[in-house]
């Protein structure tokens, strides 16, 4: 739909920024000098931070008596990022982004008032941490906790250091120098037409495939569940109210909108409960799983064509204020509760490839599980989407992307504790497929207790009690990460806040909480697929260009929701457990975009002639590649039914023609006939995804031998413009920034730059 | 300007601060810095109303997408 014409849409306001007042004095410096370096107070403040984080890993990965406390994982990533972010940040910062505060940014010489608009940092940070944070990094080291709790934490906390938060601040700041390009957009540009069209195909396939599991992991959760259902249903209602209330009643007021909508979800939650109690809520609410699947593609196609202030601008809203609300919550109910931990540091699943939560060794798959949290390729969209056009000064990237990716970390640490501070007997009762368990307490109880875990004794009570407490029906197979999360949060919470009683409500707080996000994420990657699908049919029939155009853009959008659609109803029917099979190719699509957006930034640092600093960025990439290409081999190539999609292919079409009528956890011919059909599916995506993955790091790489060569290339960064206002770089401003502050606060109004208020 | 000042009580600073943090992030304060960046470089022209400025940006979001994060 059409906006009203306004006059920031003109194209002659692109350069506007200038002041119209004529300076009547000399404008302060507008860069602060380096600080004084090292004192005394400094050294002894860093030496502590490194003992308390060394005594930390101690306590985690030395020590490990009979139990662990979960304020030791606190430490050890506080501490460990806090010296990534001081010192190996600040090399990166020196040698291969080397920042210049003399220079304007997109903010400052394309200022518009409406998209470039210079942002102060910390409020800046709070936008591009709620940009960044979704339920990724919440589900994935869930899972990964099959492996006990050593592998995930040290992947978490050392990944994000080395690769997750380089990515997103390399990005961050290369797309800063180019306007707040995209990722495809630079990936075109520096890579080329072959690198950047497969950059594209494989983000629009990316795109479809984690839309779809993130999907999954909703329907899992409310699979068999009124409460959930009903809450979660209710959702919509609030969202269009306040929509509704945004355009009409109070336009643009949005915390007002969005605390009334706080507590209508609050509300939602509790009358969830009631409901769910009353002989008509459960008929009403208790939907099978393929039905609320079927749900979710109704409601997606809708949302998606729908203009973006009925529904998707107000769950933005909601989700943002949950986000900030929970996560300090749970923060707060760690460090105050200080659950003991009993899982061990390795479990027996960790040296084999047979976990009953997600098949495949240690390496490579818990580097896929664990995606978002410790490097995810989604970051590289964000970073190149809103907030590169807000950045007030170019010294403030690493501050943004590194320290904001540094946060989503440790979201994933607290996810972590959160998993691994319940019971372990019930953490693989909830994570086992149901062709394991049969769904039923008794299957449960016998999987879990036959699987021989030392220290385990789950019994039929436990399951039921802890059902009840939570408020459903079974707590059985609930795969996907987030009722598992939703349980161990509950326990920590109803330790900080209300105890037992409030225990239900705190479990679907989480789920409720998980459920928005992963809505909204639904919603926009929808529309996000629908545009590059129409761009790319534009290249056929022009017509498709046109994005307002209503036949195209239904259509498109069509196509792509039956994509994902189709996926996630595979998944919810899938014989083998749909989770456990499809996880390993969300984690492998996300890397995979890490990995591009890797390469577009190696290949922008060769272009740059950092050649020494090289090895920063190439650093994660390699990894990255080496897990993703070996982790996309053995899903393709591997003998092991439960690892290779095609060696169980083969297994249950062999199956089938030698006249067999159940297999595994399939029972019957038509399930037999879903598994290989599945698995073909699954096969082939595994296939393309590493095909288009290893185009575009070629082609990065023929980019860098250029580069090497000595051949000079064009330049795509924007031309320098020099800066005319000031702004300190990090959360804390030092002495230098202060005082430079301070000449700055002295000016008249009218010659001090205009902030986002 | 809703930033926090230097010569008013404790209690009101942080609740003005709270208040512009919370504008800042949730994006309600866009108007005011659209407001301000009109009034620095075109104060020959109208500004938009609050609702008017509010649709544009929707609109603007209906034409370029952003992707949330997984």
């Amino acid at each position: 739909m059409r906006g009203p014409h306004t006059p920031l849409e003109e194209p002659e306001m692109s350069n506007d920024a200038a002041p119209t007042v004529t300076p009547e004095r000399e404008l302060p410096p507008v860069a602060a000098e380096p600080g004084r370096g090292w004192t005394p107070q400094k050294i002894a403040l860093w030496a502590v931070i490194a003992l308390l984080g060394g005594v930390a890993w101690t306590m985690l990965a030395i020590v490990r008596g009979e139990t662990v406390n979960a304020i030791w994982f606190v430490f050890a990533a506080a501490c460990t990022y806090l010296i990534g972010y001081r010192f190996y940040a600040k090399v990166i910062e020196r040698h291969v982004v080397r920042p210049d505060d003399t220079r304007a940014t997109p903010a400052e010489h394309l200022a518009n008032g409406k998209d470039y608009v210079a942002t102060d940092r910390r409020v800046l940070f709070g936008h591009h941490f709620a940009a960044i944070a979704g339920a990724g990094p919440l589900v994935g080291p869930v899972l990964a906790a099959q492996m006990g709790y050593l592998p995930g934490t040290l992947w978490i906390i050392v990944g994000v250091v080395l690769a997750g938060a380089v990515q997103d601040y390399l990005v961050l700041f290369f797309s800063m120098r180019r306007s707040g390009r995209s990722l495809g957009q630079m990936a075109r540009e520096e890579l080329g037409r072959i690198g950047g069209a497969a950059a594209i195909v494989a983000t629009l396939l990316i795109m479809v495939i984690i839309t779809a599991i993130l999907a999954l992991v909703v329907v899992n959760a409310l699979g068999e569940s009124p409460w959930g259902v009903f809450s979660v249903a209710m959702t919509v209602p609030i969202a269009l109210f306040m929509g509704a209330y945004l355009r009409w009643l109070r336009p643009g007021r949005i915390t007002e909108v969005s605390l009334i909508g706080f507590v209508l979800l609050m509300a939602a939650i509790i009358g969830g409960g009631v409901i769910a109690d009353t002989a008509w809520g459960a008929e009403l609410f208790t939907l099978d799983r393929t039905t609320i699947a079927w749900g979710i593609i109704i409601y997606g196609f809708i949302a998606a064509v729908l203009p973006v202030w009925v529904l998707l601008a107000p769950r933005d809203y909601l989700s943002t204020f949950m986000k900030i609300g929970v996560i300090l919550a749970l923060a707060l109910a760690i460090v105050v509760v200080r659950p003991e931990i009993s899982v061990p540091a390795f479990s027996e699943f960790a040296s084999g490839e047979t976990g009953p939560v997600w098949p495949g060794a240690l390496f490579p798959f818990l580097f896929v599980t664990i995606a978002c949290g410790a490097l995810s390729g989604f970051h590289a969209l964000i970073a190149s989407g809103t907030t590169p056009k807000m950045l007030e000064k170019e010294r403030q990237t690493r501050f943004i992307g590194y320290g904001g990716m540094l946060m989503e970390s440790f979201v994933a640490i607290m996810a972590l504790v959160a998993a691994i501070s319940i019971d372990r007997g019930i953490y693989f009762a909830m994570n086992a497929s149901a062709g394991a368990t049969g769904g039923t307490v008794e299957g449960a109880v016998a999987f879990v207790n036959g699987l021989g875990l030392t220290g385990v004794n789950l019994t039929p009570e436990m399951l039921t009690s802890t059902a009840e407490a939570v408020g459903e029906e079974s707590i059985v197979s609930r795969t996907g990460g987030a009722p598992t999360l939703a349980l161990g949060l509950a326990q920590v919470m109803q330790g900080f806040i209300g105890g037992p009683a409030l225990m239900s409500f705190w479990y679907h707080f989480a789920i409720m909480f998980e459920a928005l996000f992963i809505l909204t994420a639904v919603d926009a990657g929808t529309r996000v697929a629908r545009f590059m699908l129409q761009d790319t049919l534009g290249n056929v029939v022009p017509r498709f260009r046109d994005t307002s155009w209503l036949p195209g853009a239904w259509l498109c959008t069509a196509i792509m929701v039956a994509a994902w659609g189709a996926v996630l109803l595979m998944g919810v029917t899938d014989p083998l457990g749909g989770i456990n099979t499809l996880f390993p190719l969300f984690g492998i699509a996300n890397q995979l975009l890490a990995a591009i957006a890797l390469a577009v930034v190696l290949a922008i640092v060769a272009q740059r002639r950092t050649f020494r600093w090289l090895w920063i960025p190439a650093l994660p990439l390699a990894f990255v590649a080496v897990v993703t290409i070996t982790a996309s081999f053995q899903k393709i190539f591997s003998p092991v039914p439960a690892v290779g999609y095609w060696a169980q292919h083969a297994a249950y079409r062999d199956a089938l023609a030698s006249g067999q009528t159940s297999l595994g956890s399939a029972d019957t011919v038509e399930e037999m006939q879903a598994v290989v059909r599945n698995t073909a599916i699954q096969g082939t995506l595994s296939i393309v995804f590493v095909v288009l993955a290893i185009v575009v790091i070629i082609t990065a790489l023929v980019v860098v031998a250029r580069a090497l060569r000595g051949e000079q290339l064009t330049e795509h960064e924007d031309a320098r413009v020099p800066s005319r206002r000031f702004a300190p770089a990090g959360l804390v401003p030092t002495a230098e920034e202060r005082e430079l502050q301070r000449q700055w606060d002295a000016l008249p109004a009218e010659q001090q730059p205009s902030r986002g208020h | 300007m809703a930033r926090p000042g230097v010569d008013v009580p404790v209690a009101r600073r942080v609740w003005r601060g709270l208040r512009w943090y919370l504008h800042g992030v949730t994006g309600e304060s866009r108007y005011e810095a659209y407001l301000d960046h009109e009034r620095r470089t075109h104060p020959d022209r109208t500004p938009l109303s609050r609702s008017e400025f509010w649709r544009g940006v929707h609109a603007d979001q209906d034409r370029n997408p952003q992707g949330r994060c997984c």
